[in-house]
């Protein structure tokens, strides 16, 4: 996927010059040119820029205030560009990737393209990115003036199916993200759908290139052999085919109790049930375990924890028109929720916070950490997924358990951290050993066969300790202990 | 009650031995007689044989066999987990579960494949067509990996020594091939029918059967509770199309050589009906298999032949002449008593009730001498008087019934029991067997 760059130069000359390189970069698109800061502010609105060369000098304003106008972009994905060094400091503090003092050399270019692409990398894609490909899709659909937007079956696709126009801007890697994007524009009003289709993917990376097959529930060996067993109703004899076939006439099958000759089935006998065998480890059973591998990553999954998707073919609605048409904007929010639950940042912020506080006043804080310790074992067999659903989970029950005031955070999927305030580590720690009971009750009563091991560590907080400190001594016991 | 004195009085003891004939002639000679010389013989065999039957136990602990124990049955999902539980307390623990469901239509499937799933199972296994309870245990027989095969009901539970009780005998005596645990009420509280059922488990099923092991004439080991060598089942090919399963394959056991051994001390505990319409019904379906195995079946036995042996004919007599002849002897013998003492029957009545309750009391005196769990049975001493009328009466027209009607209509091949499917071809088998037998 390109990114849609956008110059912003009063200089001719160095437009063009820098148009060449963009035209050039195998990872650049030019998506637009202004020659002041009032064309950059409405071009900026009328499209969707992943990366902006901005120069400081503009006889209309400055680059920075072009900034301040459009507050919604991401100064990560600026580059300066200026015949002066002097706005270093400026550019840092708003955030800006890269700052290239005119004249640069090529190299130098490509060096600050590349830092803006690894920002993109590390945010994954923007909310940007998908508003400007629904924009596209809605367009493409519009302009072919197509009455049913349906899923092409595709071998080499990551799900197995593309949507024209839309699967061919999202990388190998991110295909499945296709179809959250239509969701989200279903949920907006800008498509209607009908249900096509439904198929399932990898839990653990997407890909719906699976092989069924039926493994040993013992040992999970895909080595079996299932027979049908022959019930002889005259003598009650009950035994694989195998039994009652003989080397001197494999066609007929004969009783090895009774001797006879089977004559028809429904009259003498019946075939009342199947059994499997395992060549590995010579298991017995009946009900195979139906898994999943998954040809990309190697997952092997239990059919029951695979993710079902579902297919459609959807519908344009007038505001899709009108958003098509760039009459509405765009504007969809991918929700994160996960960064209200992993949050150290904020964690921190507060209880920096706290310690201040308690300079000022005599009371009692406390921070605790509960791990989960087993619990990988749970995220490997449900896949990410799922695994962030039971995170909210927890996240949830357990900021039910504790006061307004205090503050809980999951430091990483494992570990939780709380801050509890106006409270002494005694009380404290009954506080958490309740909360870690009402967690493991969650989690073992939803998963057969699991039991949940957790452990905490409650630590007052001190006015003498920085906020860094309080969390590297609340790690550095869970180091300990593993 | 001066008239029933005078009457008496009148008669002395040869006109009472001369009314209750019935009575002195096979059933005191039968229950009581033989019951105690039987009972001293096992106790004074147990005495002098007790280092025997240590060493048997060693032997046992020191092989420590791998055994199979098969619960076949259908819709008994419900009983699976306190089964398992009771399994779970036994002394002997090296065991491979193998429970077949048989076509259930409830829930049970569900249920034992989750247990197979968390290890409590072995193996569960399903017939989705339901094919009788011979199949079903022919199934699991199939995949027994045990050197021995212990045949349960999904409602039973055991003495926590049950399993290796069972197990000795094959270690105490040579040429053992089947033995017997005893089976005693688990609902015993529940009902007047189920107290009485108590009572006649205690004395016909202990003690009769341990008479007849004495005599090596054990002609039947309850399916509830039953140890079988693997070999010599898969030898027969496992059991044959029921109902009377249980007592065919003693038989069959039998027929081939090998002893069938009974244990008092291996105790398990069923459910029983507690009803007496079920009992009925229940009663009725054991009886018709005495006609149908003992008379049709199984009649080579009854005859001088190259597989005759007297140990077996007498097995087989013994059974025919006590359940089947006396039982309609005792018809006839009301029939005399009536006809010759018409004026008299109140005081009779009376007599006979007096004399039979006495004789249950003295009959229900082994009981407490065998079993191990003596103080629960004193609860049962107050309905032993009834026990006249349950044996003698209820379970006599019960058993009639049955005869007649299997005698005639052969109604245990249209016992809803087994499938349609199974009884018809099992018939069509056992009408050869007659031909055969009739055309040598």
């Amino acid at each position: 996927m390109k990114l849609n760059s956008l110059i912003i130069d009063d200089d001719a000359s160095f437009r063009v010059f820098l148009k060449q390189l963009i035209e050039k970069h195998e990872s650049l698109a030019l998506a637009g040119i202004a020659e002041n800061g009032k064309q950059a502010i409405e071009l900026l609105r009328e499209k969707s820029i992943d990366l902006m060369f901005l120069d400081v000098q503009m006889p209309d304003m400055s680059g920075f205030e072009v900034l301040d106008e459009v507050k919604n972009f991401d100064p990560t994905q600026v580059i300066i560009t200026s015949g002066s060094s002097a706005h270093g400091t400026k550019a840092f503090d708003y955030g800006i990737t890269d700052y290239l003092v005119k004249p640069f050399t090529e190299e130098r270019f490509e060096e600050a393209v590349a830092r803006v692409k690894s920002n993109t990398r590390g945010t994954q894609y923007t909310t940007t990115l998908i508003n400007q490909v629904l924009g596209k899709v809605l367009f493409y659909i519009h302009t072919r003036d197509i009455q049913d937007y349906r899923p092409l079956p595709l071998r080499d696709a990551k799900l197995g199916y593309i949507y024209p126009m839309l699967t061919a801007n999202l990388d190998f890697g991110r295909e499945e993200k296709g179809l959250d994007i239509l969701e989200m524009a279903e949920q907006e009003g800008f498509l209607t759908s009908s249900f096509i289709d439904s198929f399932y993917t990898c839990n653990n990376c997407y890909n719906s290139y699976l092989f069924f097959r039926e493994t040993c529930p013992k040992c999970q060996s895909a080595d079996i052999e299932s027979e049908e067993q022959i019930h002889h109703f005259p003598c009650a004899y009950v035994g694989p085919v195998s039994d009652f076939q003989r080397s001197s006439d494999p066609t007929a099958l004969e009783c090895p109790k009774c001797k006879r000759t089977l004559k028809h089935i429904g009259v003498d006998y019946d075939k009342p049930s199947i059994i499997f065998t395992c060549n590995r480890c010579d298991h017995t059973f009946q009900d195979p375990l139906v898994k999943a591998k998954c040809n990309v990553c190697n997952s092997d999954i239990q059919v029951e924890n695979l993710l079902k998707k579902n297919l459609k073919a959807y519908q344009l609605t007038s505001l899709g028109r009108d958003a098509a048409l760039g009459k509405v904007i765009i504007d969809l929010d991918e929700n994160e929720e996960m960064e209200d639950i992993i949050n150290k940042e904020t964690f921190h912020k507060l209880l920096s916070k706290e310690i201040e506080r308690k300079k000022e006043a005599l009371f009692e804080s406390t921070i605790a950490s509960i791990n989960l310790e087993n619990i990988s074992e749970i995220y490997d067999s449900i896949g990410n997924q799922n695994s962030s659903k039971l995170v909210k989970e927890i996240f949830e029950l357990v900021n039910n358990e504790i006061n307004r005031s205090d503050e809980v955070v999951f430091q990483s999927m494992v570990t939780i951290w709380l801050l509890l305030t106006e409270k002494g580590v005694e009380k404290a720690t009954t506080d958490i050993q309740r909360i870690e009971k009402r967690i493991k009750e969650l989690v073992d009563d939803n998963y057969d066969n699991f039991s949940l091991s957790l452990s905490n560590t409650v630590k007052p907080v001190v006015t003498n300790k920085t906020a860094s400190e309080h969390l590297q001594e609340l790690n550095e016991v869970l180091l300990e202990r593993s | 009650m001066i008239n029933f004195f005078e009457f008496w009085n009148q008669q002395g003891i040869d006109g009472f031995i001369r009314i209750y004939w019935f009575y002195f002639l096979f059933e005191f000679p039968r229950y009581i007689i033989l019951d105690f010389v039987f009972l001293l013989i096992f106790k004074l065999n147990n005495h002098f044989n007790k280092e025997g039957y240590e060493a048997a136990k060693e032997n046992l602990w020191k092989e420590c066999p791998l055994i199979t124990i098969i619960i076949p049955g259908k819709d008994e999902g419900s009983n699976y987990h306190s089964l398992i539980q009771s399994l779970k307390e036994q002394t002997y623990q090296n065991y491979q579960l193998i429970i077949v469901d048989d076509g259930s239509e409830d829930d049970s499937d569900i249920i034992g494949r989750q247990m197979q799933k968390e290890g409590m199972i072995d193996l569960f296994l399903k017939n989705d067509e339901r094919g009788g309870k011979a199949s079903a245990s022919n199934l699991g027989l199939r995949y027994a990996r045990g050197k021995y095969v212990i045949h349960l009901d999904a409602d039973t539970s055991f003495y926590r020594n049950a399993i290796e009780e069972v197990l000795i005998p094959f270690y105490q005596t040579e040429n053992v091939g089947a033995v017997g645990g005893t089976l005693e009420v688990k609902n015993s509280d529940a009902s007047l029918a189920t107290r009485f059922q108590s009572i006649e488990y205690l004395m016909i099923f202990t003690t009769g059967r341990l008479v007849a092991s004495s005599l090596n004439i054990l002609r039947i080991i309850s399916g509830a509770f039953g140890a079988f060598r693997t070999d010599i089942l898969k030898e027969l090919g496992g059991w044959d199309v029921g109902p009377g399963m249980d007592g065919d394959i003693t038989l069959k056991i039998r027929k081939i050589g090998y002893k069938v051994e009974y244990t008092p001390s291996a105790v398990c505990l069923t459910n029983v009906p507690p009803s007496f319409r079920e009992l009925a019904n229940q009663r009725t379906r054991w009886s018709r298999s005495l006609v149908r195995f003992r008379l049709r079946k199984h009649r080579d036995f009854l005859f001088p032949s190259s597989q005759f042996r007297l140990l077996d004919f007498m097995a087989i007599m013994d059974n025919v002449f006590y359940n089947f002849i006396l039982n309609f002897l005792w018809w006839f013998y009301i029939l005399e008593i009536v006809i010759n003492f018409t004026p008299h029957m109140l005081n009779i009545f009376l007599g006979g009730f007096i004399l039979y309750t006495i004789s249950k009391f003295i009959e229900f005196g082994v009981v407490p001498i065998l079993s191990s769990n003596k103080s629960d049975k004193i609860g049962l001493l107050p309905y032993i008087p009834g026990m006249t009328f349950y044996t003698g009466f209820y379970i006599r027209l019960v058993r009639t019934y049955a005869y007649i009607r299997e005698l005639f209509f052969y109604d245990s091949y249209k016992d809803d029991w087994n499938p349609d499917k199974t009884s018809k071809a099992a018939r069509e088998v056992e009408d050869q067997i007659d031909s055969v037998f009739n055309n040598p």
